[in-house]
């Protein structure tokens, strides 16, 4: 039932914004919404952490592991709309977008966390597809949400590949479906319920279920943003409004991974070993790690920089998931971590940009001076996105490498190389970003100087939940809550 | 003095300067905010000495001797003599310079935030604590990386883009550095990230041989990146000199001996050396040494001698590691003999090095403050100016060179004499052994050569511009530590010398890896050389003065062939190591060039002549410039991937597909 | 063979007829006319598919098929081609000649990859020729310049991805298909946006236009 609820709080933050008149209320609406769609998934993911077993039925199954994103996704869609609220105010003040708009965006982001929390809680595979398709097409237009010259573009490639992506993924959801009718076990709407094809795993045809498995990896794929299917996603993640970037990097790449997680699960009983989706977890993972840095070494623009580093930490990852169950321990570790930082470092680049008015490094320098605290804060949270401690993602990727260096060593090597070339590519653009004068002189006067806004108090919230979850790792009350997340995708 | 007493003691100096943070940052509006830090540290400074002074008192200074700590309850560490030696080092460090910082920073605080610079100076001092405490492998990465990155806000702390140059390139290196430890350590665990070293070292007990030499080449490069070995020091001639005074003296005193023992302790867990390792280490540490002296000889810029020095010496210590490596386990007994005095000279030179290293460092910080620059070429005539200080700075220059009566001298005595007595052990030692010493001479005249350039150009004969010429007096807390530092050498040479090498007390038993027996005792007594220096001191001033020309001195003009004469026509740094860089130019690629430019169309016999003179790096030059060339070209080639055809896109899409496919079926 | 497979056969072969003829067309008007029919033959493929299992759902699919994708997508694609200006005259990488050689190369793929799921018979034509519909519905995604010609390739490859469904499960359960057709819907309403918008600022719709963000 909390469930249905926390759905239904999703259209309300949808629709509500249309009833009101005067921009204040809209703000209001939105913020009051969210709230509740934040504190209803809190009412529905804290007790399973805390003992309570796994929720199913026909159409809804949460478990720890689904329970963790509903948490990620609640939590980080009320901090994306408290920076939206700060961020399309100052556009709307500065006449950039007009109140329409503002409606319009708030509908959209209302049908998109729907739709991804649709795609987390859903038994049914068809339905987790319908929703992960919804989630590409609610998000297009945000994409394409301003009138500037490569909007378009970026949206067009997201709405087309993401689509095709989904498409294939469908073959492969009809492959499942088949697979499980045609031995005889299951049928009809039971046939894609996940707990009813978890039972009966064993007995599925393995082939069939690998073939299927490839076009679910690679469909699926495409919206987690594994290279090689990768490509829309610098251009849609620094297209669209800031927030939102916050958001599809954030939580829907992790929504996308989940289908891919829950898959795997399926095949992993039907194989009875978990070798095989292992060895293309860690092949895809090592391109997805290599090839963003090419592009982050020498990168011109600090959004795609960020929409890269997004790939990488896929890589990262879908790496350490196909490492075992310490890896898969490191996964989680990851995309909590990853979540966090990479949403606050979208919507503290939306800082940036609402003074600089652009996304390029030549443009820019002595962020620091400019916008101090949006500057400090930029640059914590990179530091602890390069994995320095106190970030949990310095244990994540500690984890990573102790398995995969006696493992793998191979990969290990091509995955350390490629962290090492991030890294230098990293501290080469931020740092003069924020210390050094631009290179290109700005055309008009920037402001010096700024005031503590919400979206301070929001990227502070993300700093301070990193910094307790990497101490609530600590200690020993961490890992039976992780046992009980690790059994949910092994 | 009770082991509680010790482990409180301990504990307060751990945690004395994360409440430095804390009031750094509440009281930066004050103007006693910098005095008030530095005070914390200097407390916590204090609190680890007497805490390692009773450790020894209280246990001896054998291997034997551990102590379980367990800091207010929180964590049990168990210490041993190893840790504590070099957490002196650290507490000793942290007290002279931030006694220095009270009075070196203020001048500077609208170049450096001060307040977030001391509060990276605290959790540096932190880091180099915990990475040395850490009782496990998990730890011991986390405090490494703390340690390193407050370094590097420690290098850019000034903002300019030769910091941010700088501190990229360390910053790079040190992540790099920081993976080959990671990987190596874990390699030797087994996979298992929360090992305790104990369980380290049962695991590596079952690890293959291959396994064995990947992971001791990864400690290698990695511990020895932070020390500053060649090829994997470039970082340090540039982060050393960026960062402010009192932090390079923690980076080169201290933070290079934290990375010598990291490795130390690394290497212990390994149930066996590779076969190559000694030698490896010990060309390793020679080439260092050797690159070292020579750069040092032929740099312009006061720091960067001293950054330099410092991979010198870290260069000789790597080498006795590697000789310890060589002779240490060996069935002869005649050969395993010889590793009792290598560990011996390793603990004197560390201590030593990080005596006189610190000291030097915080007097060319004063020299640069009170003269704003640190070109050797700009200085000259100090000694007029601040005799005291020339006189510190002389004896800070003569331990580093390895003169008596200064402990460095007992402890490079001591390696040449095991070297060689060691030659006669067996004819392949005695080759290898002779190989070495004569290295060891060349960069020992090579490093006396740096120390007499550096000390002559700054405070001899008169000043060459402006800069050094008005000078003001220099506070009493710019060149007090200084003068601790030469006293401590003394005292290090009069007395640490006598204690480590006597038989019966640290040698009894004692190795840096395990137990062997002591060879026959390295004799000298430093009491003697004292006491000879002094004498033959007074000697030469008795005999200067009575036989010297009775004549008063006559004060006139030079003989300057009718042009007058500038101070700037002195003898430079510059043309004081022409030699050097004539012998060796094809290690420094020096380069002169003259460019000659007419000043006006119609005469052209009028011309501006400007001499330009460098010297290239030779690893920057052959190795990390190709690297990085290469890196940044496939980089360019990738790219090209992203060339916005979405028909492209599309097609990867699909070729992912058909290639998996193709692989399932 | 019984009537109703012979049946499904001749509508599955021709609908791959269909689509293979599309790939090479390059006027928007005859690509639509050629999916209208495509998808009538799709509808008539789900009521065989609906007297073969007796699932009286499948007659709703059918139904919803004909509106959707017989009568509303072409006929609203076509009109907000004519409105927005755009041309009519398609564009692509290859010729029409290689492209159509390549879809027939496809069509080999797509037998000999059927055969590996299913045993010769009625089915496995149905699946074979949904195959190939699909793997032409991608090549028109490759090949194809333009918003329109790359919206209708992905429309062809969902039909194709349709009638796998068919093939093999003889329909999946009714909510699904009821909200995959919504899904269809909402992203044909952002085709025409997006073909609109890109007429407007671009004043065409060649993705050439669309090469702006690279790195």
């Amino acid at each position: 039932m909390a469930i249905s609820l926390l759905l239904v709080s999703c259209l309300v933050l949808a629709t509500v914004p249309f009833f009101m008149r005067g921009l204040r209320f809209i703000f209001g609406a939105a913020f009051l919404a969210s709230s509740g769609v934040f504190v209803l998934s809190l009412y529905t993911a804290i007790p399973l952490f805390f003992g309570a077993s796994s929720f199913e039925n026909g159409y809804w199954y949460l478990d720890t592991f689904a329970a963790l994103m509903v948490l990620l996704i609640g939590f980080i869609q009320w901090t994306a709309t408290i920076t939206s609220i700060h961020y399309l105010g100052e556009e709307v003040r500065t006449g950039e977008i007009t109140l329409p708009a503002v409606r319009r965006y708030f509908f959209f982001v209302g049908l998109f966390v729907c739709s991804m929390l649709l795609t987390i809680v859903s038994n049914n595979l068809g339905f987790m597809w319908i929703a992960l398709e919804a989630t590409t097409l609610t998000t297009t237009l945000l994409v394409a949400f301003y009138a500037h010259k490569g909007s378009l573009e970026a949206a067009w490639k997201y709405l087309i590949l993401c689509s095709t992506g989904i498409s294939l993924g469908l073959i492969g959801l009809f492959l499942t479906y088949y697979a499980a009718s045609s031995s005889g076990l299951l049928h009809g709407l039971s046939a894609i319920s996940w707990t009813n094809l978890l039972t009966v795993a064993p007995s599925l045809p393995p082939h069939l279920m690998q073939i299927a498995f490839v076009f679910i990896l690679i469909g699926y794929g495409t919206k987690v943003g594994l290279v090689p299917m990768h490509a829309w996603l610098p251009d849609a993640h620094s297209r669209a409004p800031s927030p939102i970037s916050g958001m599809l990097s954030g939580i829907l790449l992790n929504a996308a991974l989940f289908g891919i997680l829950r898959f795997r699960v399926l095949v992993d009983g039907s194989l009875a070993s978990s070798e095989w989706t292992s060895e293309l977890f860690l092949v895809f993972g090592v391109l997805s790690c290599i090839i963003p840095a090419a592009f982050i070494l020498i990168q011109a623009d600090y959004k795609r920089l960020l929409a890269y580093s997004s790939i990488e930490h896929m890589g990262l990852i879908v790496f350490s998931a196909g490492l075992g169950t310490v890896g898969a321990v490191a996964s989680v570790i990851h995309i909590v971590g990853h979540a966090l930082l990479k949403s606050a470092l979208f919507f503290s680049a939306g800082n940036i940009l609402l003074r600089f008015k652009s996304t390029k490094f030549d443009r820019i320098g002595q962020v620091m001076r400019t916008l101090p605290y949006t500057g400090a804060l930029f640059l914590t949270l990179i530091l602890m996105l390069l994995a320095i401690p106190p970030s949990p993602l310095f244990g994540s990727e500690l984890l990573l490498i102790s398995q995969s260096v006696v493992l793998h060593p191979i990969f290990a090597t091509i995955v350390l190389l490629a962290l090492a070339i991030i890294f230098a590519g990293f501290i080469r653009l931020i740092i003069p970003f924020l210390f050094s004068p631009a290179l290109v002189p700005p055309k008009s006067e920037v402001e010096v100087g700024e005031k503590w806004g919400w979206s301070h108090t929001a990227i502070a919230f993300h700093l301070i939940l990193l910094v307790a979850f990497s101490v609530f790792l600590m200690t020993p009350m961490a890992s039976p809550i992780l046992e009980r997340i690790i059994t949910a995708i092994s | 003095m009770s082991s509680f007493t010790i482990d409180c003691l301990f504990a307060i100096a751990f945690v004395l300067p994360l409440v430095g943070v804390v009031l750094s940052l509440a009281t930066r509006r004050f103007s006693w905010n910098n005095t008030l830090v530095q005070s914390m540290f200097i407390l916590s400074g204090f609190a680890g000495l007497i805490a390692g002074s009773y450790f020894f008192a209280l246990l001896g200074i054998g291997n034997s001797a551990s102590f379980n700590g367990t800091f207010f309850g929180l964590v049990n560490i168990a210490l041993n003599s190893m840790q504590v030696f070099f957490l002196m080092l650290v507490y000793g460090g942290v007290l002279l310079t931030s006694l220095y910082a009270i009075q070196s920073l203020p001048p500077y605080k609208d170049v450096y935030v001060l307040p977030t610079l001391n509060v990276a100076s605290a959790f540096f001092i932190v880091g180099m604590q915990a990475t040395i405490l850490s009782p496990s492998l998990f730890t011991f990465l986390m405090a490494w990386e703390i340690m390193s990155v407050s370094a590097y806000f420690l290098v850019i702390a000034d903002r300019s883009d030769e910091s941010l140059r700088a501190g990229w390139l360390y910053f790079v290196m040190t992540h790099i550095g920081f993976a080959c430890i990671a990987a190596g350590l874990l390699l030797l665990a087994g996979g298992n990230l929360f090992a305790s070293w104990h369980d380290v070292a049962l695991s590596a007990l079952g690890a293959t041989p291959l396994a064995i030499s990947i992971a001791f080449v990864l400690l290698l490069a990695g511990f020895g990146s932070k020390a500053g070995l060649v090829p994997l020091h470039q970082w340090l001639p540039y982060a050393h000199p960026q960062a402010p005074s009192g932090s390079s003296a923690l980076l080169s005193g201290v933070m290079l001996k934290v990375a010598l023992f990291g490795f130390i302790q690394g290497v212990a867990l390994f149930p066996f050396v590779p076969s190559f390792s000694a030698f490896l280490v010990i060309s390793i540490g020679l080439l260092s040494a050797f690159f070292g002296a020579l750069r040092a000889a032929v740099e312009n810029d006061a720091k960067r001698v001293l950054a330099w020095s410092s991979i010198e010496n870290m260069g000789l210590i790597f080498s006795a590691v590697g000789i310890y490596l060589l002779v240490h386990g060996s069935q002869d007994s005649a050969v395993s003999a010889i590793a009792p005095s290598i560990a011996l000279f390793i603990i004197l030179h560390t201590a030593n090095h990080f005596i006189f290293k610190t000291g030097l460092f915080m007097a060319v910080g004063a020299v640069a403050s009170k003269t704003h620059t640190r070109n050797l070429d700009e200085l000259g005539g100090l000694a007029q100016r601040w005799p005291i200080f020339a006189g510190i700075f002389l004896a800070l220059s003569l331990a580093a060179a390895a003169l008596p009566p200064f402990g460095t001298f007992f402890g490079e005595w001591t390696y040449f004499q095991t070297l060689a007595s060691g030659m006669t052990v067996s004819a392949f030692f005695g080759g290898s052994f002779a190989l070495i010493l004569a290295l060891l001479a060349l960069v020992g005249g090579l490093a006396l050569f740096a120390y007499v350039r550096m000390f002559s150009a700054i405070f001899l004969g008169r000043a060459r511009t402006t800069h050094a010429e008005q000078v003001s007096p220099m506070p009493i807390l710019l060149w007090l530590p200084s003068l601790f530092s030469v006293l401590l050498s003394i005292i290090a040479g009069l007395f640490l010398f006598p204690i480590l090498s006597a038989p019966n007390t640290f040698m009894e038993g004692v190795t840096l890896f395990g137990d062997v027996a002591i060879l026959g005792g390295v004799s000298m007594n430093a009491w003697w050389v004292l006491l000879s220096v002094i004498f033959i001191g007074v000697l030469l001033t008795v005999c200067r003065r009575s036989f010297s020309n009775r004549n008063p001195a006559r004060i006139t003009d030079t003989w300057d062939c009718g042009q007058p004469i500038t101070p700037r026509m002195q003898y430079t740094a510059t043309g004081f190591s022409a030699p050097i860089r004539f012998f060796f130019k094809s290690i420094l690629m020096s380069e002169k060039e003259l460019i000659i430019e007419p000043i006006s169309m119609s005469n052209p016999w009028i011309v501006r002549r400007r001499l330009v003179w460098s010297i290239k790096s030779f690893f920057e030059y052959w190795l990390y410039r190709p690297i990085g060339i290469a890196v940044f070209a496939v980089s360019r080639a990738v790219k090209r991937l992203q060339n916005g055809v979405i028909q492209l896109y599309l097609l990867l899409v699909i070729c992912a597909l058909v290639f998996t496919l193709a692989t399932t079926l | 063979m019984t009537p109703i497979a012979i049946a499904m056969t001749v509508f599955a072969g021709g609908m791959f007829f269909l689509a293979f003829l599309m790939s090479s067309r390059m006027r928007l008007g005859s690509l639509v006319t050629a999916f209208r029919v495509q998808s009538a033959l799709l509808a008539l493929l789900a009521i065989a598919a609906a007297f073969v299992t007796g699932e009286f759902q499948l007659f709703i699919v059918a139904g919803l098929i004909v509106l959707i994708k017989v009568w509303f997508i072409p006929s609203f694609l076509l009109r907000a081609a004519r409105v927005s200006g755009a041309s009519e005259r398609l564009q692509s990488y290859a010729r029409p000649a290689t492209l159509s050689f390549v879809a027939a190369c496809l069509a080999i793929v797509a037998l000999v990859g059927a055969r590996g799921l299913l045993p010769v018979g009625a089915d496995y034509f149905v699946l074979a020729a949904s195959f190939g519909i699909v793997l032409v519905g991608l090549l028109m995604l490759v090949s194809r310049k333009d918003m329109f010609g790359e919206g209708i390739g992905f429309f062809v490859m969902e039909n194709g991805i349709f009638t796998f469904g068919l093939a093999l499960t003889h329909g999946m359960p009714f909510l699904f298909e009821i909200g995959s057709f919504f899904d269809l819907l909402a992203f044909f309403i952002l085709i025409t946006v997006f073909t609109h918008r890109a007429q407007d600022e671009n004043a065409s719709v060649a993705t050439d236009d669309l090469r702006t963000l690279t790195d």
